[in-house]
C-alpha cells in the first residue's frame, strides 16, 4: 500500500464542517492536572488583606527595563476533513491544519513582524495502523508541502475524544513553533499570548523577562473573597499577586482591561511571570508587577470589531492578524487535501 | 520643474507590490498595489510592473489614478474610542495604516489583455517606459513631436511626452483636441506651443526633402486680444525656471512668433479694422 492509498484503503471518507459534538461514552471532564500544583495565594499580602490594587497612577520610569518588547502569538487553524476506520472498528478522525507562531517587535513604538513560522500539518491516531503505511502516507504528505504528524493517543469509540486528540496535537506542533518564535530572543521581554509553562525550554525562568498573557480562564485559583475581588476589580485594578507552583513556578494576577460587558469576569486577563526571576532578578519588587500592569492596561485593545478585544493587548492583536495573513483560507487547504488524496 | 526632477534611468525604484484581494481584484483594465514603506506615491505617476503568466513574462504599463490611505480600524468609530475623543491622546504604538494606489493599465509589452498578477512588484516608470507606457515608441522615426512634459507626481518629470504627426497632419488623421479649464490660458498656450513646435519641425527638415512639410497656421482670435501679441516675448518667461523645461523639448531658445500677419474685422463705413489695443500691422478685412 503507497502513499495516499492508506486512507482508501481505511475507509477514509469526508467530513464536512461541523461544530464540536458532545462526547458520547462520557462527560468530557477534562484533566485539570491541578493535583500536583501548589499555589500561595497569600504570596503579595495576606489573604485577610486582598483588595484591589490600582494601577493606573503607576507610571513607569521611561528608562524601565522591563517594558516588553516583543509579543508572540500562536495560531492554529483547521478542522477534522476526513475519518476512516481502524480495523476493531474505531472511527479515527483526520485534522488538517495550519499553524503558525510570529514575533512582533516594537521598535520605537513602531510594531514590526520579525519572526514567522508556518506549516501545514496533518494529525492522525496512528496507533491502530501498521506503522510502514502510516510512513507511507507521512512521505505522500511531505511531497504536497503537508507534515504528518502522529498521534499517539488510545483509540476509543468517542469520535469526538478522538477528535480533540487530533486537535491537540496540532496545537502542541503550534506551541513548537512559538517556542522558537520567543526562543530567538528571548533575553528581551517579551510577552506570550497564553501560559508560559507550554513554553518552557524556550526561556531561562532565572534570567529571562518573559511574561504571560492569558485571556481564557479555564481554572479558578482564588478562594472565595478572591472571586469577589475578581468581579469587583474596576479597569486598571489588579488583585494581588499569588504564586503557581508545578513544573514551572510562576507569580501571577489578575488585571481588569475592559469593564464594558455584561459578565462580571469579562475584560479580566491573568497574568504570569517566572518566580524565579522575579525573586532573584527583581528581587520580588512588587512595583515591577503594577508598572508591568500599567504598560498592559495601556495596550489594551479599544476597537470595538476585534471580537476578543477586551481581553486582548493591541501587540497581540496584530500579531495574530499579521500571522493570519500568511494562512491559506481553511477551506481551500481542504479542497487541496482532497484533490491530493483523491477522497 | 527642472531637470533635476526628471525620473532617471538609474536603479528602478520599488513602489509597493501588487495586491488584489476580494473586491479589489485585478483585471485587465487596473489594479491596486500596495506601498512600502518609506515611499510615497502620488497620483499621475507611471509604474511598471512585470507579471510572469503561463510561463511567459509580460511588462504592465501604468498610470497612479488614485492613492488611497486606510488605518487598520473598521469604522470611525473605532477611531475616536481609540483616542476616546481627546485629540491630545497619543497612543502607545505608531499607527499600522498603509496607503495603496489604484492603476490603470496603459499598456502591456506583448501586447495581453489580463491582469497582472499578485506580488508582482511595481516600480516608477523611467523616460523610457513612460514613453513606452504611451506608445510614443511606436511612433515613426522622425514622426514624433514633442508636446509637452509627462508629469511623474507632483513634483516628477519622465520625459516628453510626443505626438505622432500622421494623426495631426493628415496622413491618418488630422485633428487635436485640447481640454482643459475656461479662462486659465492652458489650452490656448498649449495650440500655440503646438504651433510653433510644428514650425520648427519643418524648419528643421531637408529643404530638398521631397516630404518636406509646409507649415502655415492660421490661429483665430475669439476672445480678447492676446494673440494679437503672439510675436512680442512673454513677460512671464523667467529663463532660470522656465528655459531648462524648454531644452528638455529640444528647443534651446524659446523666441516669439516671427512673421507673423494679423487681420481684424473692418469697422463700419471706415476702411480700418476694430481696436485690437495693437497700433500697427493689423489689416482690416469684411
Amino acid at each position: 500500500m503507497k502513499g495516499f492509498d492508506f486512507l482508501k484503503n481505511n475507509g477514509a471518507q469526508r467530513v464536512r464542517t461541523y461544530d464540536p459534538q458532545p462526547f458520547l461514552l462520557d462527560d468530557g471532564t477534562e484533566e485539570t492536572e491541578a493535583s500536583d500544583e501548589q499555589k500561595e495565594l497569600a504570596y503579595e499580602r495576606s489573604l485577610d488583606k486582598w483588595r484591589a490594587l490600582p494601577i493606573l497612577d503607576c507610571l513607569p520610569p521611561e528608562d524601565w527595563p522591563w517594558r516588553p518588547l516583543r509579543f508572540i502569538d500562536g495560531k492554529d487553524v483547521g478542522r477534522t476533513v476526513a475519518w476512516l476506520q481502524t480495523r476493531e472498528g474505531h472511527p479515527m478522525p483526520v485534522r488538517l491544519a495550519e499553524i503558525g507562531a510570529a514575533a512582533m517587535a516594537d521598535r520605537n513604538s513602531q510594531l514590526r513582524r520579525e519572526y514567522e513560522a508556518v506549516e501545514r500539518v496533518v494529525s492522525l491516531i496512528v496507533n491502530p495502523f501498521p506503522w510502514d503505511e502510516v510512513e507511507s502516507f507521512a512521505i505522500a504528505l511531505q511531497e504536497q508541502g503537508f507534515r504528518f504528524l502522529p498521534c499517539l493517543a488510545e483509540p476509543s469509540y468517542s469520535f469526538e475524544q478522538m477528535r480533540r486528540a487530533t486537535q491537540n496535537r496540532t496545537k502542541e506542533a503550534m506551541d513548537v513553533l512559538e517556542r522558537q518564535a520567543l526562543a530567538q530572543k528571548s533575553m528581551l521581554p517579551t510577552l506570550v499570548d497564553g501560559r508560559l509553562e507550554p513554553r518552557m525550554g524556550a526561556f531561562d525562568q532565572r534570567s529571562d523577562p518573559v511574561v504571560g498573557l492569558i485571556k481564557t480562564h479555564y481554572r479558578t485559583f482564588l478562594h472565595p473573597a478572591g472571586l469577589r475581588l475578581l468581579c469587583e476589580l474596576l479597569p486598571g485594578e489588579r488583585t494581588p499577586a499569588f504564586s503557581l507552583e508545578k513544573k514551572l513556578s510562576v507569580v501571577s494576577w489578575y488585571l481588569r482591561l475592559n469593564g464594558q460587558g455584561e459578565m462580571p469576569d469579562w475584560g479580566i486577563v491573568r497574568l504570569e511571570i517566572p518566580k524565579n526571576f522575579f525573586e532573584e532578578v527583581i528581587k520580588a519588587d512588587f512595583s515591577y508587577l503594577d508598572y508591568l500592569s500599567h504598560i498592559v492596561y495601556a495596550y489594551r485593545c479599544r476597537g470595538t470589531s476585534y471580537s476578543r478585544a477586551p481581553i486582548s493587548i493591541y501587540p497581540v492583536q496584530r500579531a495574530e492578524e499579521s500571522l493570519g495573513a500568511l494562512f491559506t483560507p481553511v477551506e481551500t487547504l481542504v479542497q487541496r487535501f482532497y484533490r491530493y488524496t483523491n477522497l | 520643474m527642472n531637470r533635476e526632477n526628471m525620473t532617471t534611468e538609474d536603479a528602478p525604484v520599488c513602489l509597493g507590490v501588487v495586491g488584489s484581494p476580494q473586491g479589489q481584484e485585478a483585471t485587465s483594465k487596473q489594479y491596486c498595489f500596495w506601498v512600502a514603506r518609506g515611499v510615497m506615491v502620488e497620483e499621475t505617476q507611471l509604474v511598471v510592473c512585470e507579471s510572469v503568466i503561463a510561463g511567459q513574462s509580460y511588462t504592465f504599463y501604468g498610470v497612479v489614478e488614485e492613492v488611497k490611505r486606510r488605518s487598520r480600524k473598521k469604522s470611525m468609530d473605532e477611531e475616536i474610542d481609540q483616542a476616546d475623543g481627546d485629540t491630545e491622546y497619543v497612543p502607545p504604538f505608531e499607527s499600522d495604516g498603509y496607503t495603496y494606489a489604484q492603476v490603470s493599465i496603459l499598456s502591456v509589452e506583448p501586447a495581453a489583455l489580463t491582469p497582472p498578477c499578485e506580488r508582482s512588484k511595481v516600480y516608477l516608470a523611467n523616460q523610457s517606459q513612460a514613453a513606452t507606457a504611451y506608445g510614443a515608441d511606436d511612433i515613426e522615426e522622425g514622426n514624433a513631436l514633442p508636446t509637452g512634459l509627462i508629469k511623474n507626481g507632483g513634483a516628477q518629470l519622465a520625459g516628453p511626452g510626443a505626438i505622432d504627426l500622421d494623426y495631426l497632419l493628415g496622413v491618418n488623421g488630422g485633428h487635436l483636441n485640447v481640454n482643459g479649464s475656461a479662462g486659465r490660458g492652458t489650452k490656448s498656450s498649449l495650440l500655440l506651443y503646438v504651433v510653433r513646435m510644428l514650425l520648427d519641425y519643418a524648419r528643421n527638415q531637408e529643404v530638398s526633402s521631397a516630404n518636406r512639410r509646409q507649415i502655415v497656421p492660421i490661429i483665430l482670435n475669439v476672445k480678447n486680444y492676446d494673440l494679437f501679441y503672439i510675436d512680442y516675448p512673454n513677460n512671464r518667461f523667467k529663463p532660470e525656471r522656465d528655459l531648462a523645461d524648454w531644452r528638455l523639448l529640444g528647443v534651446e531658445q524659446p523666441t516669439p512668433f516671427q512673421n507673423v500677419s494679423f487681420f481684424a474685422p473692418q469697422q463700419a463705413k471706415v476702411n480700418l479694422p476694430v481696436p485690437t489695443g495693437r497700433d500697427e500691422g493689423v489689416k482690416a478685412y469684411s
